[in-house]
């Protein structure tokens, strides 16, 4: 079972080595990109190794249930509230900025209140799933995709236009010290394990093994993320694009495939991940918000309506009309800020879900 | 004697109401001629009748007579006449005894779920015959069949066969219930039970297999999966159901592994097309054309050339013909049904292209929809999925590509939500016991 732990790690890895990330490592890519990602990788591979074992406490118990366990009710409902609010806010900036993408590259003349709409109509339809129906999703479209990933990857390092002058221009600038914001994008892609929040519910009786793939797997993406963009578009313009591995996949070609352009295959591929990505951020969120609330249907007008489906209503209308309203640097503004409070959340989720592993476990002693 | 009841009976003339006297005392005979066998009211109560001497030796006679029981002073004898018994009326008291006149117990051929070189008959209409067929097949104490009533007037006899020691006991009591609670007048039909023990009204995808071949049920009830046999149906309903099992046709298990796999991965791949192929038509021609080589999206539109309208409409042009097709090619009588192929081939093939009503790649495309449409071995699935490409082609008309990715994600996770029986219906890992060695994995 704990294959789908590592779908949830992977997808989250995936997804956000594509999009903001490679972006904000772009910029800082001469002011200690390269020394931020490595403390990234190990601070991300410490963060998620601990977690998880300290959610192996817990068998079949999701955040809600722990919370409940130990904190009282005025902590627990704000702080569920607004994990909750999190997820839903990473969910959205990856189904704006897809569909920014899908405008851009796929279908420039559709209007982009209409992209908007398929998505957030389908991200509303597919939240309010089974938390189990949604894991069995996650295996099934990341194990049809892993091997067009695999391909493209290969495809961009052994790529004869790839440029290693410029990456070793780029090891010049291994040991500026890192900073603070290049470091939060670096962890961000590790963040997946966080999924566990709720799904470790379904786990019964999961012991995560194999958690040496954590890192290798990080390790190995974060790489020819960061490394092939730089290598195919170069050291100094690599900075000019906005979407960073979009404009990396168009510059690859398959001369005999019956599609000649590899940026149309990656955008398939990227289309299928984000929605799953989405489905899963906005899961959590609107089964959150029901814990929160603490009754599953809330009567409007007379008539029953699920919880689940408010908020995932709500959540899709407020993306629709701040997808709308936003801009691409509006959106890279609002990222920035939102990665340092990512962090900290980060960072104490991890530490009070530790707190309580540890009392759980004197409890167990005693007892 | 209930005589109101004999005599609403006797308004019909196949209703026989008949006095036997052998010189020394008389009995009296209720039955209907069109469900008794004469053969057994022969041998069983007008010959012992003949050499009987008293009432009380003939009653002996009858008690220890197979199939033979007394009746209660003041029941209805109605149900059990139309049941095919023969009610014996001595000196007031009543017996009745089992006398039905077999149904029609031919094992045909199979003839919907063909197999190359596996078994060659169905089941058959009785259901006595079909139980036989299954016991004798599974030889196995362990086998129950639990009778069971279906439909307040067509009283359709039925059975529930399991393996009880494999059937997960929460399951068969889900379904015992269900087939308790079902409220309808006539079941005639497997497919119709389906519908009547599903809670929603509104379902898709089948989540029950209907098979008509006695091996796959075999296999699926050493499985621990359950049976539901009807009278009056080849059919049985085999439940829980995984996706997988509409996928594999029992041809699977008798061909070597590397065969079947790519067999499966073939039909894989044509409920990929079948679903996808008219949407993704219409999002690249009306959208991306230039996702594939030039010269590909050049033939493409030279093709298009004559066509006046937008994609879309030769796309529901051309599928309605196939769909027209196929749907009277099943219904039409079997000597008309040839007539209709042999014009609708004309019309699909060249006829439409050149009278530049659609696109000669439409026709490719539609083709090879119905072509793999027809590798989903059980019917009911090709038919739920038959449906699935129009909700696509409306997207691609609204969305493009990114509509028809949207909507494949969507089909993919409301196929995962579903459960049959408690059983998650779609993963990849189904997990079900391999008992034929072609399917394996870890117990779910």
């Amino acid at each position: 079972m704990s294959r789908y732990f590592y779908y949830l790690f992977w997808l989250s890895l995936l997804i956000n080595t594509i999009f903001f990330v490679p972006r904000l490592l772009m910029n800082e890519r001469f002011n200690g990109s390269i020394m931020s990602v490595a403390l990234g990788i190990v601070y991300g591979s410490v963060c998620a190794i601990i977690f998880v074992l300290s959610m192996n406490q817990f068998p079949g118990e999701g955040l809600p249930e722990i919370l409940k366990r130990y904190v009282p009710d005025w902590i627990r409902v704000p702080s569920l509230l607004f994990l909750g609010g999190m997820f839903a806010i990473a969910g959205s900036l990856i189904l704006i900025a897809f569909s920014m993408v899908t405008l851009r590259f796929l279908s420039p003349e559709t209007n982009p209140a209409v992209m908007l709409l398929c998505y957030c109509g389908l991200g509303c339809f597919a939240a309010c799933f089974r938390p189990s129906a949604i894991l069995n999703i996650n295996e099934i479209v990341l194990l049809v995709n892993f091997p067009f990933i695999f391909y493209i990857m290969y495809k961009s390092v052994t790529s004869r236009d790839i440029d290693w002058d410029s990456i070793q221009v780029l090891s010049d600038y291994a040991l500026k010290p890192p900073n603070l914001i290049a470091f939060a994008a670096a962890t961000y892609p590790f963040t997946g394990y966080l999924k566990l929040v709720l799904y470790n519910r379904i786990f019964k009786k999961l012991k995560i093994k194999h958690l040496w793939l954590i890192p290798l797997t990080g390790l190995l993406v974060m790489l020819s993320s960061f490394l092939s963009p730089v290598g195919l578009l170069g050291v100094d313009s690599v900075g000019e694009y906005l979407y960073t591995w979009i404009s990396t996949a168009d510059t690859l070609r398959m001369q005999f495939g019956f599609i000649q352009r590899v940026v149309f295959l990656f955008l398939f591929i990227y289309i299928g991940f984000s929605l799953l990505y989405i489905t899963t951020c906005w899961n959590i969120y609107v089964n959150f918000v029901t814990d929160a609330i603490g009754k599953t249907t809330i009567t409007v007008k007379s008539r029953k309506i699920p919880v689940q489906v408010l908020a995932s209503l709500a959540i899709s209308v407020i993306t629709l009309v701040s997808g709308f309203r936003t801009s691409d640097k509006g959106m890279l503004d609002f990222v920035i800020g939102w990665q340092y409070i990512r962090l900290a959340t980060e960072a104490l989720l991890v530490i009070s879900v530790v707190w309580f592993a540890l009392l759980r476990r004197r409890q167990k002693r005693h007892a | 004697m209930d005589q109101k009841a004999v005599e609403y009976l006797q308004r019909s003339h196949d209703f026989r109401k008949e006095t036997l006297d052998n010189g020394r005392f008389k009995i009296e005979l209720l039955y209907f001629t069109t469900l008794c066998k004469p053969d057994i009211i022969q041998k069983e109560i007008a010959h012992p009748f003949l050499l009987t001497d008293t009432p009380e030796a003939f009653e002996t006679v009858l008690s220890s007579a197979l199939f033979c029981k007394s009746m209660e002073e003041d029941a209805d004898p109605t149900e059990s006449l139309l049941e095919g018994f023969v009610v014996i009326v001595l000196n007031g008291k009543r017996f009745k005894l089992r006398a039905p006149k077999p149904g029609n117990d031919k094992i045909g051929e199979a003839v919907i779920e063909t197999t190359l070189q596996g078994p060659q008959s169905a089941l058959s209409e009785d259901i006595d015959t079909n139980l036989m067929i299954l016991r004798r097949r599974y030889p196995s104490a362990d086998l129950v069949a639990e009778s069971f009533k279906l439909g307040k007037v067509s009283q359709t006899q039925s059975y529930l066969v399991y393996d009880r020691s494999k059937a997960v006991p929460q399951v068969i009591d889900d379904i015992r219930g269900k087939l308790q609670r079902i409220d309808a007048d006539v079941v005639a039909s497997a497919g119709q039970v389906e519908a009547l023990i599903t809670g929603t009204k509104y379902r898709w995808i089948p989540i029950m297999t209907i098979s008509e071949r006695p091996d796959r049920a075999i296999f699926n009830l050493a499985q621990g999966k359950f049976l539901i046999v009807l009278d009056g149906t080849p059919f049985v309903l085999i439940a829980p159901a995984v996706f997988f099992d509409f996928v594999s046709a029992m041809d699977d298990v008798y061909q070597s592994f590397v065969v079947t796999r790519s067999l499966v991965m073939l039909r894989y791949l044509g409920i990929f097309v079948t679903m996808t192929l008219p949407a993704l038509y219409v999002a690249v021609v009306s959208y991306n054309p230039e996702i594939f080589r030039v010269q590909f999206a050049l033939s493409l539109a030279g093709s298009r050339a004559a066509v006046p309208y937008p994609s879309f409409v030769e796309v529901f042009i051309m599928l309605f013909l196939i769909e027209a097709l196929l749907e009277a090619s099943l219904r039409l009588p079997r000597y008309i049904g040839s007539t209709a192929t042999t014009v609708g081939g004309l019309i699909l093939g060249q006829a439409a292209q050149q009278a530049g009503l659609v696109s000669s790649v439409m026709i490719i495309v539609t083709s090879a929809v119905a072509i793999s449409n027809f590798l989903i071995p059980i019917t009911a699935m090709s038919f739920a999925l038959r449906i699935a490409k129009y909700p696509l082609i409306v997207l691609a008309i609204m969305f493009g590509l990114t509509g028809v990715v949207c909507g494949m994600f969507a089909v993919t996770l409301y196929a995962c939500s579903l459960k049959s029986f408690g059983v998650p219906y779609f993963r990849m890992f189904i997990g079900e016991p391999a008992v034929s060695g072609y399917k394996e994995g870890d117990p779910y």
